[in-house]
């Protein structure tokens, strides 16, 4: 059984694809003839012949075996509910949306680009609405059949996790071209507002930027929107995937904005400096920070946005999960936030030692100004972000949590391996300068020694703090008092105090199959001045 | 259901600000087209100004007209020299065109008696989603002649399409 629906649902996706590419190609080689425009092949007759053949097998080919598929599907619903038949179309689903948002895309550049003069040839427009009829009808026909088959006998285990992959794959696929289609868009803005020079062709990137952002809005408006709907939603609230592919944007989204505003404040800084052309821009500094601005700006809307969302489906589920939730969000950007004040504490002492110590070996000092700028921006970004996100002695409902601890590990591994590795260099140019090497005469390895310390120092501190926290949080754990019971049995007799205490008296409760934790994250929720006893 | 039934108000934001983009894209685009520079042949900037929008039109002979690129071999003994032909040119332009042309931006402008040059900034719409462009500059020469400037520089359309 399992080998004929292989066969038949591999073939059937191999002649589909047969199929798509012929039948684009033939259209677009038969537009091209009858506009009279450039062809994209130099042989049209071999154009028409290869297409042809590609189109003449792959439909027939597919049309038996899909043909076949629906029949077996139809009269057996093992067969309509059978995982291999849910990957088969998730993966034409996927394969198809990919291939029909490039070629939207591209119409959109086209058609936008003739509005707007940029362009004066219309033919790829008509090629491009080709490519998105054909793609989009088979595209939409395998969605509905998919549909079909879920209203039908339902979608549970593998093939609501293939459906998972593909809808939030897509989701996260729309919002980035939504959102870095909008941040180039913004930043063309600026560019054409601003640019007081000399421009041939000044809107000649607009319409890429435009198509780019219309299509992922209208792909992940489309997706975010099926899944937010019942019974897609009622099935996904609690999904693993779901909540990942909010993460994974949201930690974009946060690692662009702190990108961003350090870029800016360090374009800022540099100009205070006395800098002309901070990091090497050639153009008006105005133009420059149309990047950073439109970066800044997008991707920092974007971070409350999705920080909204993510509280959103939070709330619609169990406390426990909304608590979850909000310190995986608090440390991811606790861990950012970290990780570029550090990278600008010690580029800050880096340039500052290689200052000193070049100037302590009559050396000439390279340019500082510029490199101060940006790590004093980075440090001065990163600083009030870890700061009003980090929290060294929280309660207990978030002192043992898992994220806290993956962030204390994470900034532990990062810091000894960059003490490691800066060790590794600061020994390696000392033997240099003890055995006399070539370069050792100028006094190069005491300025390699100098950058390393640097690193060395910022990163011990970093991984000092946060080892103390990590023993703060061991030596605040409550020991649990285990009291065997009468009988020597798991169940555990609470002991007399429990007994009247506080509001409506003492509660004895017995729990099997949860770990300390869990009951330490249930019980999190009581009110100010209750008090517990956790007893094995 | 309603299509959109469940956006929830930051979502409606999200497409006001699509929308706010979309039609300040295109008006800006609309408003600085007027004010590029003119197609002078009479000034070195003019003619380059021509030369690529002849190219981004497609009007290969037009931009054919404003170069003055020898064609002629060295003399026997030295290395031949490749040279691009006026039909070699038209299939280049023909061939290259994208379909939608880059920001071209003049950088600056020298001219002595008998020679010019004149930078150009030229970007191309790329992947690289922190930029969206890749940008590189160009330098066109131009020599004086009896019927006024020409560009000397190997005239390669892709370059500015």
């Amino acid at each position: 059984m399992i080998q004929r629906r292989l066969y038949i649902y591999i073939v059937a996706a191999a002649s589909l694809g047969m199929l798509l590419i012929g039948s684009i190609n033939l259209g677009t080689t038969a537009l091209n003839q009858i506009l009279n425009t450039v062809p994209p092949y130099s042989n049209v007759p071999d154009a028409y012949a290869g297409f042809g053949a590609v189109t003449l097998v792959g439909l027939p080919v597919w049309g038996i075996h899909w043909w076949i598929a629906q029949r077996l599907a139809g009269r057996n619903p093992d067969e309509r509910a059978s995982a291999i038949r849910r990957l088969y179309l998730y993966v034409v689903l996927a394969a198809t949306a990919i291939a029909l948002a490039i070629y939207l895309r591209r119409l959109i550049e086209d058609a936008v680009g003739f509005v707007l003069g940029v362009s004066s040839d219309g033919a790829p427009i008509t090629r491009s609405l080709w490519a998105v009829l054909v793609i989009g009808a088979f595209w939409l026909y395998h969605f509905r059949t998919a549909a079909a088959d879920r209203s039908a006998v339902g979608e549970t285990g593998t093939s609501a996790t293939l459906r998972r992959w593909y809808a939030y794959g897509l989701v996260f696929l729309g919002l980035a071209f939504l959102l870095f289609g909008a941040r180039n868009l913004l930043q063309q803005i600026w560019v054409l507002l601003v640019d007081r020079g000399q421009v041939i062709t000044p809107g000649g990137l607009v319409p890429t930027a435009l198509a780019t952002m219309l299509t992922g809005l209208l792909i992940f408006g489309f997706h975010s929107q099926w899944t937010s709907r019942r019974p897609i939603i009622d099935d996904d609230q609690h999904s693993t995937l779901r909540a990942v592919q909010r993460f994974l944007a949201l930690t974009g989204c946060v690692a662009l904005t702190l990108f961003g505003a350090s870029q800016l404040l360090y374009y800022a800084l540099a100009r205070v400096l006395g800098i002309e052309h901070p990091g090497g821009v050639s153009t008006d500094i105005f133009v420059a920070i149309a990047s950073p601005v439109a970066t800044l700006i997008v991707f920092g809307l974007a971070w409350l946005w999705i920080r909204r969302q993510l509280a959103v489906d939070a709330g619609e589920t169990e406390a426990a999960r909304q608590a979850g939730v909000r310190h995986l969000y608090t440390h991811l950007v606790a861990f950012l936030a970290l990780a570029t004040l550090a990278i600008g504490a010690a580029g800050l002492l880096w340039t500052l030692s290689d200052q000193v110590l070049n100037r302590f070996l009559s050396h000439t000092p390279g340019e500082w100004r510029d490199r101060t700028s940006l790590f004093v921006t980075l440090a001065v970004v990163g600083a009030p972000m870890w700061l009003t996100h980090w929290r060294p002695s929280p309660d207990a409902s978030e002192r043992y949590t898992l994220s806290r601890r993956l962030y204390l590990y994470a900034t532990l591994l990062g810091s000894v391996l960059a003490v490691l590795i800066s060790g590794a260099v600061f020994v390696y140019r000392l033997l240099a300068l003890v055995l006399g090497t070539s370069d050792a005469g100028g006094g190069a390895p005491v300025v390699d020694m100098g950058r390393a310390t640097s690193v060395i120092l910022v990163a011990a501190a970093i991984g000092l703090y946060h080892w103390r926290a990590l023993r703060s949080d061991a030596a605040a754990r409550p020991i649990v008092t285990v009291i065997p019971s009468p009988s020597g049995g798991g169940r555990g007799s609470f002991p007399s105090p429990l007994a009247g205490e506080g509001k409506g008296g003492g509660y004895s409760i017995t729990i099997r199959g949860a770990t300390e934790q869990e009951i330490r994250k249930a019980l999190a929720d009581l009110p100010d001045g209750a008090s517990y006893t956790i007893q094995r | 259901m309603r299509p959109l039934e469940n956006v929830d108000r930051l979502s409606w934001l999200v497409l006001a600000g699509v929308a706010i983009l979309t039609i300040a894209g295109i008006g800006a685009s609309v408003l600085t087209s007027t004010t590029s520079p003119a197609s002078d042949v009479s000034t070195p900037l003019g003619v380059v100004t021509t030369y690529v929008r002849a190219i981004q039109s497609g009007d290969a002979d037009r931009a054919w007209a404003l170069t003055a690129v020898s064609t002629a071999q060295p003399p026997p003994g030295e290395p031949p020299r490749p040279f691009l032909s006026q039909d070699d040119f038209r299939q280049q332009v023909r061939y290259s065109r994208q379909p939608t042309g880059p920001r071209i931006r003049i950088l600056s402008s020298t001219q002595s008696a008998d020679a010019a040059t004149v930078q150009l900034e030229v970007s191309h719409a790329s992947g690289d989603p922190l930029t969206g462009a890749t940008t590189m500059p160009l330098t066109i020469s131009l020599t004086r002649q009896a019927d006024g400037w020409r560009i000397t520089s190997d005239p390669y359309p892709g370059q500015v399409q």
